[in-house]
């Protein structure tokens, strides 16, 4: 990042004393909390498509089919991001590869991406124009899985 | 396949061509830069240098990995020979190093992560336009630092997915991007174009920038810009975008276009060539064959491919019906050697002990190192041999029944035809039989109108009706049905109130028998009205025990009681049921009970008036009211119709009358019967006593003043014609006996009424009833009391047929009269006299019996009735059939003896000596017969005369 910064100072020589005196202040700003995808990415099932093939890419031959949802946001990097979308509420027969086995779960797996978002500048906003990046952390579903049920026995 | 490859070959030697033109603009710009600028762009280039060196170093790497005799010729036929020397003498002294190497290699292919094509160089500039092609972020600037001034989003993006061979022969999936701007004047500040592609499972992302170096003018067409460098891998998903620099502020509108793309998987016969999936094994035909050496044992053939690696053979067995795993086993093979490539490898299986587990499925799973764990599998089939065996026969079985189907078939259809005939016959009869039952309904109609067309004829009928004078309200309905019968009914009334004259000429029993005798030779009916006075009248005629009625009105009436006299006439035609038809018993609901029907019409039907009218007009008319599939009705007489006619109306009133009479004095009756009157009626009853007596003293005073008076007034001729009655007299009385001397009196009485026939029939009736019921008394006492009343009344109608027979010829030939009177006279002294000497006879010899000789007296009479009334009724002609012959001897001897004592006048002398005797012989033996003594001297007055004359 901060080899990036100089080239960009090397582009605009003329810029480079301010931005360099204002960047150890909010340049970065860490959350650690996690931000949840927006409510129409919430898992909804689709009984219709919910069946394995026998090719294609993983998400079609899992036991647990799941499909790919854009979520975009023009404030974020990455601006594009993709949420692993589970096709059953249950697992499907390997044998037969539409069948539904009602043994197993189909439940989505989460990985905590870091994504940064822009932010106006405190002090200075309408001044000079310039934005700041906020690092966060960014729950991503993945895949589906296919796992037994908890039971109380 | 191959004119794509052409192509791209093509395509990267083009681009190969291009790169010097593309490097001869670079060195113009460095000199235009400021003189300061100068060591910071040899700092950039100085980076760019060591990037090159460290991309041209992993090629160096990766070269010897990929090495092969045909990639050594690609090498020396490129331009690029002269590097591939240096990098083989660094390979073939370090065999530990080759090993790394090849570690390294499997590493990155398995990360399988974004990359650029590093052949040929990247271009992008075009005519007219001055570009650079940069490693980007995919964070600009202007991200950062927004500019007032951006431009519009790309036009449209294609996307088409090419292969292209690298720079060390591999053939690999390249995506190509192309896109255009819009026409407007944003075009004026774009400064460049960001791409990204993004790989949708993981979430990688690679961006390279477009930066242009001169300002964009007016295309003639339109401005369009390509990508071909990014690397992708089979079977995934990629999303593509395009950004227009520099980027728009937070809240403007976006510059920027995507596009998605699924790269087809290594099935694809294109992709199937290529180096990831060839790596894969998509060009390994294992060949596998499957053995059964018996049947617990399975063998598995296949062949090797030319990778070092392990396989596993699978099994699994179902059963034939189920699809469910009855069996599972597993084999595993070692890693080949390069010796053994595309070698044949065999593996045996023991199978499960169980016959039905018999449908096997083998698959072969290798592990090559590219796909490792998800490599494609090869798979065969092993059906079950008893399903091979099963086909056979049940073809066999198949080939059999299809006959078996065809013969059912035509079973079938034959059946069903079958069928379908039955139910047309059923139709075709069904509808014959509509037309026969419609020709009924037809009939059925035409009868109908015919029969109301033509009602039966009413034909004009006569009826007697008999009823018991109860009380004068009852009298007045009973006129009252009478005049409805006439007036509104057209039928002819046969009623003693309607005839008191006739009757009173004829007297009660003459026209009683007449009427009977026109109802039965006319066929017309007798309607009996029954009431309380009927039913009384009835026990009186049944049960003499009982005390008699005598109603109020039949006293008042001149004819008196016609019911009981009508009930003797009518009583021996229910001993014969064919003459129940001409009866029709009524009786008026309302004012009259049911119970007061006498038993003696038990056995007939009994009709409530006027309910019941109508039924009753059809039998006086002798229809029927009901017929098969007909009903007759006489609107006007049906239910309460009666009552729109004015006698009906009448009639109608003259009943609620009577009822209210009734409600109002419960005990009308008893009222009304003068026997079973109470002191309230003593007087009536004591009126009636005077009378009685008044009128026969009245009459006789009267008979005797008439008798001589007429006797001097007839003078010499008159004389002659009583002397010679008066002789005649004298002679019977002197021979005769008290009680015969009685007898004789009344007869001369008798014969002498007709001369005056009004008052003399109203002083003879009540003297003959009152004899008549003297006579009944007498023979009741002697003989069986049924028949002595009815003889008795008979002795009265038989009294009164000869004044009938003599009153027709009155009305003809007056002057004839007095002759046939003195004949019947005649022939009835000489009927006495006859008896009147057999009784001497028997008298002489049997002195102790002179009650029998009165019975025999008074039996003959009776006999002579029965005579004629056998003549009125010819039912009794069989019954009496042995008496005719007996009065046929008597009338004989009755002639001989007249002829005999006219003869003689000196035999005359000595029977009225021979009379004189017996009376005053009876008169000491009876002392009893003191009031018949005094009633000798009533009669005693007649006496005198005769012998003064």
């Amino acid at each position: 990042v901060s080899l990036r910064i100089q080239e960009d100072c090397s582009h605009l020589p003329r810029c480079c004393p301010s931005k360099q005196q204002e960047f150890p202040e909010e340049w970065l700003k860490w959350n650690p909390a996690p931000v949840s995808p927006p409510e129409p990415l919430r898992h909804t099932h689709h009984p219709e498509s919910c069946r394995a093939s026998k090719d294609g890419p993983l998400n079609s031959r899992a036991i647990s089919p799941w499909s790919y949802e854009l979520d975009r946001d023009l404030n974020r990097v990455p601006q594009d991001l993709y949420h692993a979308r589970c096709l059953c509420p249950h697992c499907v027969s390997l044998q037969t590869g539409s069948h539904m086995d009602p043994m197993g779960n189909s439940v989505p797996l989460y990985h905590n991406q870091t994504v940064f978002y822009r932010r106006p500048c405190h002090g200075e906003q309408g001044a000079h124009g310039r934005y700041c990046l906020e690092r966060r952390l960014y729950r991503v579903s993945l895949a589906c899985v296919c796992v037994r049920p908890r039971m109380m026995a | 396949m191959h004119p794509r490859r052409a192509r791209g070959q093509e395509r990267t030697w083009a681009e190969a061509g291009a790169g010097p033109e593309e490097g001869q603009p670079r060195p113009s710009p460095a000199p235009s830069g400021p003189p300061s600028g100068e060591p910071e762009a040899g700092r950039k280039r100085r980076p760019g240098e060591v990037d090159l060196r460290q991309s041209s170093a992993r090629k160096a790497r990766r070269g010897p990995s990929l090495s092969g005799g045909a990639s050594r010729e690609r090498s020396a036929t490129r331009p690029g020979a002269m590097a591939t020397p240096r990098r083989w003498p660094r390979v073939v002294p370090g065999p530990a190093l080759g090993w790394l190497l090849l570690l390294l290699s499997a590493l990155f292919r398995g990360r399988a992560s974004l990359r650029l094509l590093d052949f040929p160089a990247l271009v992008c500039s075009q005519e007219g336009l001055n570009c650079r092609v940069e490693n980007s972020t995919c964070l600009d600037d202007s991200w950062i630092y927004p500019r007032n001034l951006t431009p519009s989003s790309p036009k449209n993006i294609y996307l088409h997915l090419n292969v292209s061979s690298t720079q060390h022969g591999d053939l690999v999936p390249v995506l190509h991007v192309e896109w255009t701007l819009q026409t407007d004047a944003s075009i004026l500040y774009l400064e460049g174009a960001e791409l990204s592609i993004l790989k949708l499972n993981t979430n990688e992302q690679l961006c390279v920038k477009f930066k242009f170096l001169s300002k964009l003018s007016n295309h003639h067409k339109r401005w369009r810009f390509s990508f071909s460098h990014f690397v992708v891998d089979p079977g995934q998903e990629y999303e593509v975008t395009v950004h227009h620099l520099p980027k728009p502020i937070p809240d403007g509108d976006p510059n920027h276009k995507s596009k998605t793309i699924l790269v087809p998987g290594c099935e694809d016969t294109e992709m199937k060539m290529t180096t990831p999936c060839v790596s894969s094994g998509s060009l390994w035909n294992p060949n596998i064959t499957v053995e059964t050496l018996d049947t617990q044992h399975l063998r598995v053939d296949f062949t090797l491919w030319n990778e070092s690696t392990p396989y596993q053979i699978l099994l699994e067995s179902f059963s034939g019906s189920e699809n469910q795993s009855c069996f599972e086993d597993i084999k595993q093979i070692s890693a080949p050697g390069q010796e053994e490539f595309h070698q044949r490898s065999n593996v045996t299986f023991t199978l499960s002990k169980s016959g039905w587990c018999c449908h096997h499925l083998v698959q072969v799973q290798p592990f090559f190192n590219s796909c490792q764990n998800d490599c494609l599998r090869h798979a065969v089939t092993v059906p079950c041999p008893v399903i091979s065996e099963t086909p056979v026969s049940i073809t066999a079985a198949d080939y059999i029944p299809l006959w078996v189907y065809g013969l059912i078939t035509l079973i079938a259809i034959l059946l069903v035809g079958s069928v379908i005939l039955l139910i047309i016959c059923m139709t075709w009869r069904l509808s014959g039989a509509d037309q026969e039952k419609h020709g009924d309904d037809s009939k059925v109609n035409g009868i109908l109108p015919t029969t109301d067309l033509t009602p039966p004829p009413l034909q004009p009928r006569k009826v007697w009706i008999v009823y018991s004078a109860d009380h004068p309200l009852y009298v007045d309905v009973v006129l009252k049905f009478a005049q409805f019968l006439i007036t509104a009914c057209g039928t002819e009334v046969a009623l003693d109130l309607l005839e008191e004259q006739t009757i009173s000429e004829m007297g009660v029993m003459t026209w009683v028998s007449r009427q009977k005798q026109e109802m039965e030779e006319s066929g017309s009916k007798i309607i009996v009205l029954c009431s309380r006075g009927t039913r009384a009248k009835w026990k009186a005629i049944l049960g003499w025990a009982e005390p008699a009625v005598q109603l109020r009105c039949d006293h008042w009436k001149p004819a008196g009681d016609l019911f009981t006299a009508a009930m003797n006439m009518i009583l021996p035609d229910f001993k014969r049921p064919a003459c129940f038809g001409t009866y029709i018993v009524c009786y008026f609901s309302g004012i009259c009970n049911e119970r007061d029907v006498p038993d003696l019409f038990n056995i007939t039907s009994r009709y409530p008036l006027m309910d019941k009218f109508e039924e009753v007009y059809f039998r006086i008319q002798d229809l029927e009211m009901f017929e098969p599939g007909r009903m007759h009705h006489v609107k006007e007489l049906t239910g309460e119709n009666y009552l729109q006619s004015p006698s009906g109306r009448q009639l109608k009133e003259a009943v609620v009358r009577f009822q209210e009479w009734q409600t109002r004095y419960p005990d009308w009756f008893e009222r009304e019967n003068l026997c079973l009157a109470g002191d309230q009626d003593l007087p009536s009853l004591d009126e009636e006593v005077f009378e009685d007596p008044l009128l026969p003293p009245g009459g006789r005073i009267v008979k005797q003043q008439p008798l001589v008076r007429e006797l001097p007034s007839e003078g010499c001729l008159v004389v002659d014609v009583c002397a010679r009655e008066e002789e005649s007299g004298v002679v019977k009385l002197e021979p005769q006996l008290w009680p015969q001397r009685q007898l004789m009196a009344q007869t001369l009485q008798t014969l002498v009424l007709p001369t005056e026939q009004v008052p003399a029939a109203h002083v003879v009736e009540p003297v003959r009833l009152l004899d008549g019921t003297g006579a009944a008394t007498q023979l009741a006492i002697a003989e069986d009391g049924e028949a002595c009343p009815l003889l008795g009344v008979r002795r009265n109608s038989i009294l009164c047929l000869p004044m009938d027979s003599d009153d027709s010829p009155l009305c003809s030939t007056p002057m004839m009269s007095p002759d046939h009177l003195q004949g019947d006279a005649r022939e009835q002294l000489e009927s006495l006299m006859l008896s009147v000497l057999q009784h001497s006879l028997s008298a002489q010899a049997q002195e102790g019996w002179p009650r029998p000789e009165v019975v025999l007296k008074d039996c003959m009479p009776s006999e002579e009735e029965q005579r004629q009334s056998v003549q009125s009724d010819q039912g009794y002609i069989s019954r009496s059939s042995p008496q005719p012959p007996d009065w046929l001897t008597e009338e004989e001897e009755l002639e001989l003896g007249e002829s005999g004592e006219s003869l003689s006048p000196e035999e005359l002398r000595s029977l009225r000596s021979v009379q004189r005797r017996l009376f005053f012989w009876e008169l000491e033996k009876n002392p009893g017969w003191d009031s018949r003594g005094q009633e000798q001297k009533i009669s005693l007055p007649p006496g005198p005369p005769n012998p003064a004359t």
